[in-house]
């Protein structure tokens, strides 16, 4: 097994992404396969009813560059890497014992200027909303690369703190995002 | 030449059909959609051979010809909902306990409502969400899907049950909405299947249109 990646190790005068290069760049997110099978579909679809809606609004993943879709099946085993990375800090040391490559995982990635450009619209009690999203910079203790979805719906008019099936709309937004995933995600063709 | 009985033709042809469905079933065959090529080429012999024994083909040979073609789909796409449920079952078969019976009554509720409709590249998953999922693509040109979340249900009431609805053509969404089951399957009836569909339309419920129960769903088993 190679080291951790180096890139992937955020640096104490490390800054945050710019909105330009996020939306310049690729977003990677991986899928394991024990989930419900493969998250391809057999005519190069993308079978998105595979991914847990739990995953929204934030959708962790990584932006493609720095990170590629390899770095997307490392499996972290301590989990205090997983913990936001606050800048200025002092960056971590990663052993091997700390993590290993999952070959379970599929990874997909989607361009982040495709999907912030997208309003994905939805429909409550017969009027009209849109839903969309942003690529926003959330660095991990291990994850330098790491970005997450911030979701805006019109409907409310402030940002989706958070996605379960108990109400109607949010329903609603579960699905409009697994169409959106459909629509825009690729196989990654580097790992 | 002896004459052919039309009405005995389309009966005698069906259960051909079927017959060769089901044969197929018993194969090890990997998948449903593997055979749909087959299927059709069979059919289309045999209406060949019909047409040739007519000599020249008629309004009415050519109406029951659309009659056994639209039956034919129903068939094929029932099994393969069916196949995909009882695939879903048995992947999920250490998880489902008691939503088992609910999932069969959707999926019942779905074999009755969506089969008429004649879908094709028909797709039904059980999502790691506790939701079950249908996908299917009508006249070649809408590809719909419908999404029902089952963790607050307890019962089945296909007027109280919600599901999510998506209409895309060409890759864009032209209609999503949430709704109960049974506004949705009439949303279809009435809109899509009549090719009008309008973007964001509202749901008219008032429940004219009555679902064609087909003959074809009746005897559907969904034991596992």
């Amino acid at each position: 097994m190679s080291g951790y990646p180096d890139y992937l190790i955020p640096k104490q005068n490390s800054k945050k992404f710019t909105p330009e290069k996020i939306n310049r760049s690729k977003v990677g997110r991986w899928h394991d396969i024990k989930d419900g099978g493969s998250i391809f579909g057999g005519d190069g679809s993308i079978n998105a009813y595979l991914i847990d809606y739990h995953r929204f609004p934030r959708f962790s993943c990584n932006l493609i560059p720095p990170s590629n879709c390899k770095d997307l099946k490392i499996k972290l085993l301590n989990s205090d890497f997983k913990k936001p990375f606050t800048i200025g800090t002092s960056p971590p040391r990663i052993v091997e014992s700390d993590f290993e490559y999952d070959s379970d995982r599929e990874v997909i990635e989607m361009e982040c200027g495709k999907i912030q450009d997208e309003k994905l619209p939805y429909t409550i009690n017969n009027k009209e909303y849109v839903l969309t999203i942003e690529v926003v910079h959330s660095p991990l203790i291990a994850n330098y690369s790491h970005c997450e979805f911030k979701l805006t719906a019109s409907h409310i008019d402030k940002e989706v703190e958070q996605l379960s099936s108990s109400r109607k709309w949010q329903k609603v937004l579960i699905t409009a995002l697994r169409r959106m995933i459909e629509k825009y995600a690729k196989k990654c063709t580097d790992c | 030449m002896k004459s052919l009985n039309k009405k005995n033709t389309e009966s005698n042809l069906n259960n051909y059909l079927l017959s060769r469905f089901l044969n197929w079933e018993n194969t090890n065959t990997p998948s449903v959609r593997d055979t749909l090529g087959f299927i059709y080429r069979d059919w289309f012999n045999v209406v060949g051979n019909i047409d040739y024994r007519y000599d020249s083909p008629t309004s009415k040979s050519n109406e029951g010809r659309s009659n056994i073609q639209d039956h034919l789909k129903e068939i094929i796409a029932q099994r393969i909902l069916l196949n995909d449920f009882k695939n879903e079952l048995e992947r999920n078969k250490d998880s489902l306990g008691s939503s088992r019976e609910m999932y069969e009554s959707i999926f019942s509720y779905f074999s009755r409502a969506i089969i008429p409709l004649k879908p094709t590249k028909i797709d039904l998953k059980f999502t790691p969400s506790d939701s079950i999922y249908l996908k299917f693509l009508l006249d070649n040109t809408y590809y719909v899907r419908i999404e029902i979340f089952l963790d607050d249900l307890v019962s089945f009431d296909e007027n109280i049950i919600e599901a999510v609805l998506n209409i895309d053509e060409d890759g864009e969404q032209i209609f999503g909405t949430i709704c109960s089951l049974s506004e949705v399957i009439n949303y279809l009836f009435q809109e899509v299947n009549l090719l009008k569909l309008s973007p964001f339309q509202s749901l008219d419920t008032s429940g004219n249109y009555e679902l064609q129960s087909s003959h074809a769903t009746e005897e559907l088993d969904t034991s596992a």
